[in-house]
């Protein structure tokens, strides 16, 4: 047969142009694709979601699992992940998802409205004795189930598979807010009921990277789920190095065996010098805070807002900060830690200001600290909070106040605020969610479990209940701000500082958000290497 | 006849020790269990607290406490831990949610490895320097010998760690700091000595002392008469004999750095079941804390009772002893 | 035999004091076993350098106020990790209080613990020892069952774990190692009492009979106790470890006090930049424990130079 000579051109033309196209273009993208990226952590408790409720754990969940919405990593804000939309009733109580079709676990089956029904409400079960069962508290039927009476939680209703409907106890406008934490991942029952107690080593999620292998101690090892809903991860394989020493992480982030990690407490300054590493270092503000209470319900410091204030002025922040954190945390300026939405810089007015600490003590009616009894002052032990404590019982030594630091064990500790046997301790506080109110509800509202300093005062609880239900967003921020500054003028806290994150990651590794909670997003990171 | 019946009565003597050292071992294990289980719920508070760490009403850890199972009275616990016990089951850990048997089988090969490292270099070298100090007595190596074990007993094993930290690991970066690392050998090294480090000094003066005296014995004079050589008179004779003691000591040992190296594996970060038993401690973490202490107490009692049998073995007198006299 | 048989003296007494002076060698053998060992003793200069250094350091203890330059608690901020100089001699620590001071002050909570602690473990083992090793039967094999246990359990988790429940604070750490270590003290006197109890001169001041509280007083006492005080001066230097390990794990004094193993876990991290913070505290330690070492190996030579 002839063939013509211009069709066998034309074929050697394209074949050609194709070569060069994938030369150019081909190679590119194969460049962005593929890798293992390799973090670092220590070992979780548990990667089953109603029971993460520490960073480790969180950190590798939220790459296995996406939920009903995700927050922006750099403003934070709720952003539709399974959930398409969402409709909320006139009253505030009923929220109504639209969610996605063809969401898959990694198993492959579908995901439907009544996984959500059935996830939320195994939480919820008096027999999980989930750690964090607590974010479902404003869901209707929550009380029933905690005490043990059912197995559905009366507000969940799956209205077909891809509708949910949320009823809730009371209006809270933040609702949509707290929904991107871990505890709402949904999860599948076929799966609960074939591994029970061992699933968190099965785990079964629907997020960019399905779950491979956890070798307890060594390593958590993902792979990039080619079925996402969403833009495929670029990279291939993730590897959760579980190491439990800083030092020994931070050298094999140095040896480049791995690709993020933490710099070690006594390490900052020298790695923020270095040349190299210098610029690879996050060190950002986190949504934690560190601070002393003060019992305003037991003497001396109650009824006495002189004194509290003293205390307030005396403190020297920023000495703590630089010289035991190395300057990692930031001294704090309010209850609520920037990043959230409300933040301001100058909510609170004391600063580190010893003649305006001398001058309220004598205001208190102790002047230079005499008549003034030993303060006991509590930390729990072993976890370095006694150079802090230390470093505020000389700041406040020096202008006549005595301290007395009692070191004992965690539990002890929390039964001792609680009953108020001391009046004056250590507390730290991390966001759960990107909102104000997580950090000023659970603390200061009298009746919550967190609330362990004893404050309280009916017309915060007043302030709190009300701007909960408030709709608009700029209103209710006027409104936690406004409680923000009563809990401020009452004086009962000493806040100290705002946790920074120490983080570092190689430079060849693009696309990587550390936002304010910790989180990232591996889904939308690659390799850059020459 | 006579033959027969004395090779039969050793046997039977043995035999009846060994059993009766068993017999002795089962109260130690209870005891060991109830003083534990005594210890960790006496403490007044509430490990359920102690693991919830936020939203902790009164509901959620009443829940938390029904699943960790110690809502029922004490007597009800222990019952139910000994029926476990006898499965071979430690329980699961309050703050992991994982099996104890799992927890601990990851850790122990750490720690066993690493005492088995340790006792290594005990026996190299703490046999080697007694001998040396002995056979050399008040020469420069007798007091090298003498001065560095006593030291070695003075330095508290987790400063030594930091040193050993510091001058191998910062100053010449030869060796690795921390961890365990990909198992290789180095990281091996550094702990190790650390760990050994008083052990090896006691077994050097034990194997002196013993060698000395080995030596001043009279048959000792005899071979050295009948013109043995030096060293076939050291290496047969004085060698065996003055080992026993030794034998006896690196035997105990054993057990004893299993439950000893808390500190060492603190300094160096290293993987194994001291750390895990001091941090379940400090989390109230019960099952981890009784079944993981339980362990080590099972093995110390264990080599005790192969030194034991082979100490009888060796020495006859004790077998018939109704009581030992040992100090 | 001068036996005084007038009825209306007190004959007990009487009797016992006049078996003392016919067992003439017993009477010269204990005081005599004393003074032979000072004398010994002072012969030994290890043994002197370790007295010495013991000596030196209860005094430190006792005058550290008068002796440190500082106040060990005051912090002087802008003197925060200055290396060893003129002016702190042992540098500065983290938050800028002197070095040498707090050495000099925690010489005071390890000479403390040492004494207090040792001195429980020595009175609980040697009141179950004497039982056990005198009356020899039931009492004797459940104490030594008991030790058993005391010996099975890992010292050190032991503690922390009496520690946890107890809390921290000096008191509870007297309590934890002195409860912890009666089983040595106990099984040593026991098995010297049972060495001596069989001797002869005690089977004739029975057949007088002397009542079995004052055989233990006045005739096993004084030469089972040889032993245990060796065992006693070189638990001392123990004792001072485990504090500091304890401390060192964070359980152990409470803050702001200064304790060399608190200091040394306080240094931790800090290694690379700041080595004087944790040299100088574990130095402390090593010098106190080579004291009441050397000390006990001297006594242990002193009592019986048989067995050098």
């Amino acid at each position: 047969m002839k063939i013509s000579r211009k069709l066998y051109l034309a074929v050697v033309i394209v074949c050609v142009a194709a070569l060069i196209g994938l030369v150019f273009f081909g190679c590119k993208t194969e460049e962005k694709v593929g890798g293992t990226m390799r973090l670092y952590i220590h070992e979780p408790v548990s990667l089953d979601p109603p029971n993460s409720y520490e960073s480790e754990g969180i950190q590798v969940i939220r790459q296995v699992w996406d939920g009903l919405v995700k927050y922006d990593p750099e403003t934070l804000e709720v952003v539709p992940a399974i959930a398409e939309s969402w409709d909320i009733s006139s009253d505030g109580l009923v929220y109504t998802f639209k969610l996605r079709k063809g969401v898959k676990f990694h198993s492959g089956r579908e995901v439907v409205a009544g996984d959500f029904v059935y996830s939320w409400s195994r939480v919820c079960q008096a027999e999980t004795a989930s750690y964090l069962a607590y974010h479902m508290e404003p869901i209707v039927g929550y009380d029933e189930l905690q005490a043990g009476e059912g197995d559905t939680l009366a507000g969940l209703k799956a209205i077909d598979d891809y509708t949910l409907e949320v009823t809730l106890k009371y209006p809270f406008a933040d609702f949509i807010n707290t929904l991107g934490h871990v505890v709402f991942y949904p999860v599948a029952k076929e799966d609960i009921e074939e591994w029970g107690d061992e699933y968190a080593e099965h785990v079964n999620g629907t997020g960019a990277f399905k779950f491979v292998d956890w070798k307890h101690d060594q390593y958590i090892e993902l792979e990039r789920n080619d079925d996402y809903y969403g833009d495929n991860a670029k990279l291939e394989k993730v590897k959760y190095v579980i190491l439990t020493d800083e030092d020994t992480a931070f050298r094999e982030f140095q040896a480049g065996n791995l690709e993020y990690c933490q710099i070690p407490q006594g390490k900052i300054q020298s790695t923020l010098d270095d040349p190299e590493l210098g610029d690879l270092a996050i060190i950002k503000p986190l949504l934690a805070i560190y601070y002393f209470a003060m019992n305003v319900q037991i003497e001396p410091f109650k009824d006495n807002l002189a004194l509290r204030e003293a205390v307030n002025y005396a403190i020297d922040r920023q000495n703590i900060v630089d010289v035991i954190s190395e300057g990692v945390p930031t001294p704090a300026t309010g209850f609520v830690p920037p990043g959230i939405p409300g933040f301001r810089k100058d909510a609170m007015e004391y600063t580190y200001n010893q003649e305006m600490a001398i001058q309220k003590l004598e205001e208190a009616g102790y002047p230079g600290g005499e008549g003034l009894p030993t303060i006991t002052f509590g930390i729990n032990v072993g976890s370095g909070h006694e150079l802090v404590a230390e470093a505020m019982q000389a700041d406040l030594a020096e202008i006549g106040i005595d301290v007395e630091i009692v070191g004992m064990e965690w539990g002890a500790a929390l039964d001792a605020f609680k009953n108020g046997e001391i009046g004056f301790f250590r507390l730290g506080w991390i966001a759960d969610y990107p909102i104000m109110d997580n950090f000023l509800f659970p603390l200061f509202y009298s009746e919550s479990a967190d609330n362990y300093s004893g404050y309280s005062n009916a017309e915060v609880d007043q302030m709190l209940l009300d701007a909960r239900k408030t709709v608009d967003e700029d209103e209710r921020i006027e409104k936690y701000r406004a409680v923000e500054d009563k809990i401020l003028e009452d004086s009962a806290f000493a806040l100290i500082y705002f946790y920074g994150s120490r983080r570092i990651v190689q430079s060849y590794v693009k696309g990587f958000i550390l936002d304010s909670m910790e989180n990232y997003d591996l889904s939308r990171v690659w390799f850059e290497k020459e | 006849m006579l033959i027969i019946k004395e090779i039969d009565f050793k046997y039977i003597s043995m035999l009846l020790y060994i059993v009766r050292r068993i017999l002795q071992i089962i109260p130690v294990i209870i005891g060991v269990t109830l003083l534990l289980f005594t210890l960790l719920y006496v403490i007044p508070e509430d490990p359920a607290r102690l693991i919830l760490q936020k939203g902790a009403t009164e509901q959620a850890l009443e829940n938390l406490r029904v699943k960790m199972g110690i809502d029922k009275p004490l007597y009800v616990q222990y019952w139910r831990y000994v029926k476990q016990l006898a499965r071979g089951d430690l329980g699961t850990s309050y703050r992991y949610r994982r099996s104890v048997n799992s927890i601990l089988a990851e850790h122990y090969p750490n720690s066993i490895k690493l005492a088995f490292v340790a006792i290594i270099i005990e026996i190299i070298i703490g046999i080697m320097a007694g001998i040396i100090s002995a056979v050399k007595k008040y020469t420069f190596w007798d007091t090298l010998v003498t001065v560095s074990t006593t030291l070695a007993v003075c330095v508290p094993v987790f400063w030594l760690g930091m040193m050993l930290q510091v001058i191998f690991g910062l100053k010449l970066g030869i060796l690795p700091m921390s961890g365990m690392g990909d198992g290789s050998i180095r990281y091996y090294i550094l702990p190790a000595i650390a760990l050994a480090s008083v052990s090896t000094a006691f077994v050097a003066r034990m194997t002196r002392s013993s060698m000395l005296e080995v030596i001043s014995n009279d048959y000792m004079t005899t071979a050295y008469a009948k013109g043995l050589s030096n060293f076939k008179v050291i290496g047969k004779h004085a060698l065996k004999n003055a080992l026993i003691p030794v034998v006896t000591l690196i035997g105990l040992d054993l057990g004893a750095l299993m439950g000893g190296a808390i500190l060492t594996e603190t300094v160096f970060s290293w993987p194994g079941v001291g750390r895990v038993i001091y941090l379940a401690i400090l989390q109230r973490d019960a099952p981890v804390v009784i079944g993981g202490t339980l362990i080590l107490v099972f093995i110390f009692v264990f080599m005790n009772l192969i030194v034991d049998i082979l100490y009888a073995w060796l020495d006859p007198r004790i077998r018939y002893h109704k009581r030992e006299i040992n100090v | 035999m001068i036996l005084n048989m007038n009825p209306d003296r007190k004959r007990k007494k009487d009797d016992l004091e006049v078996i003392n002076e016919i067992i003439i060698e017993k009477k010269y053998a204990r005081s005599s076993l004393y003074k032979d060992a000072w004398r010994r003793l002072r012969r030994n200069k290890l043994a002197m350098l370790g007295l010495a250094i013991v000596i030196i350091l209860i005094m430190i203890a006792i005058f550290a106020p008068f002796i440190s330059p500082y106040d060990p608690i005051e912090r002087i901020k802008e003197e925060s990790s200055v290396s060893p100089n003129g002016a702190h001699l042992f540098g500065t620590d983290l938050l800028g209080r002197d070095i040498f001071s707090r050495v000099i002050y925690g010489s005071r909570i390890s000479i403390q613990v040492g004494i207090i602690a040792v001195g429980i473990s020595a009175l609980i083992g040697l009141f179950f020892g004497a039982i056990a090793g005198y009356f020899s039967n039931i009492s004797d094999a459940v104490i030594m069952r008991v030790a058993d246990i005391f010996f099975a359990f890992p010292y050190i988790l032991g503690a922390i774990a009496i520690m946890t429940i107890l809390g921290p604070g000096i008191v509870n750490i007297f309590i934890a190692i002195g409860v912890l270590g009666w089983a040595a003290f106990a099984r040593i006197f026991r098995s010297s009492i049972l060495s001596i109890k069989n001797k002869e001169y005690i089977e004739a001041a029975r057949a007088l009979g002397a009542s079995n509280y004052r055989i233990i007083i006045k005739h096993i006492f004084p030469n089972a106790m040889a032993p245990i005080i060796v065992y006693a001066t070189m638990n001392v230097g123990t004792a001072i470890i485990v504090e500091a390990a304890l401390s060192f794990l964070g359980i152990g004094v409470q803050p702001p006090t200064p304790a060399w193993g608190k200091m040394l876990s306080e240094s931790l991290d800090y290694i690379d930049i700041a080595p004087w913070m944790m040299l100088f505290p574990g130095m402390a330690i090593v010098i106190t424990v080579l004291g009441f070492v050397l000390l006990g190996d001297g006594l242990r030579d002193a009592f019986d130079p048989k067995l050098k």
